[in-house]
């Protein structure tokens, strides 16, 4: 039997997905992960928190990834979202990379409370999605830099 | 499936309230299209709105900001907005995020007309 290269020995089985920033793909994207989680055997409750976390990065990163600052500055760049789903024995982590034009964490919201969010209507009803992030996935990473795009890894343990 | 679609009507008991019947999803995409509908009805004097979601399958932060700026501009205005019969995916999601204690949210059509008309007699 042939080994096994080093480098994937102690790799997490995982499914890589590469999709257009399109608004309208939203639906199926949800679709996939609700599949890929129901297979897995999360609970139907986990598998619409799962569902709606992705959902809400995915949608953030179709709105503010590649803005027309990042079409003048980078005009060659790829423009698609890439999602990476590993799982091993009790979690799935999902991660949610784009090339884009990246943001500077210190300036995202931090609502800590729904009341900061209501607070925050005052002006506009947005930033809701890192609050839902947090509330519902056991863990999350943000990696992001300005001109270097923005990875989202999530992580779901199954309970 | 349409990803959404929706059908309004007046409501028996009170031709200024609003029916809307929502079905398949509202998200990032989505979201829009609903609120230019509801929108539409308001600048057109509408005060009190009803959202029968029990045909929603699904619905995102975009839907609840939404959802959350059409009630603030009826109430601006003396009216009112009530969500009618959640699916329990989609209570699932309000209850989780604490949004349960902020909408008005009726089981019957019946429960909804008397939230409004609590709305409608306080001073």
């Amino acid at each position: 039997m042939v080994d096994e290269p080093a480098n994937q020995k102690n790799a997490s089985p995982q499914i890589e997905l590469r999709c257009t920033v399109d608004r309208a793909m939203l639906g199926p994207l949800r679709a996939f992960v609700c599949n890929v989680a129901r297979e897995l055997e999360f609970t139907e409750k986990q598998v619409n928190e799962i569902e709606i976390c992705v959902d809400e990065v995915c949608a953030n990163c179709m709105e503010h990834a590649y803005s027309k600052t990042f079409e003048r500055e980078f005009p060659n760049t790829s423009r698609d979202l890439f999602m990476e789903v590993h799982y091993r024995g009790d979690e799935m982590t999902v991660r949610i990379i784009d090339h884009g034009i990246g943001t500077d964490a210190k300036g995202l919201p931090r609502i800590a409370h729904i009341e900061d969010y209501l607070e925050r209507g005052r002006e506009n009803f947005r930033g809701l999605g890192l609050y839902l992030i947090r509330k519902f996935m056991d863990r999350v990473d943000f990696h992001s830099a300005p001109g270097k795009g923005t990875t989202v890894e999530m992580t779901k343990y199954r309970r | 499936m349409k990803a959404f679609n929706y059908e309004s009507r007046e409501s028996a008991w009170n031709p200024g309230c609003i029916i809307f019947l929502l079905r398949g999803y509202i998200d990032a995409h989505t979201v829009i299209e609903f609120e230019k509908a509801v929108n539409s009805a308001i600048d057109e004097g509408v005060k009190q709105v009803v959202l029968d979601i029990s045909g929603l399958s699904y619905i995102s932060s975009a839907g609840i900001g939404a959802m959350m700026g059409l009630t603030r501009k009826l109430t601006q205005n003396g009216g009112d907005l009530i969500l009618l019969s959640p699916t329990p995916k989609v209570m699932a999601i309000l209850e989780g995020l604490g949004f349960t204690k902020i909408f008005k949210i009726a089981n019957t059509e019946e429960e909804a007309r008397e939230k409004l008309s609590d709305t409608s007699t306080s001073p």
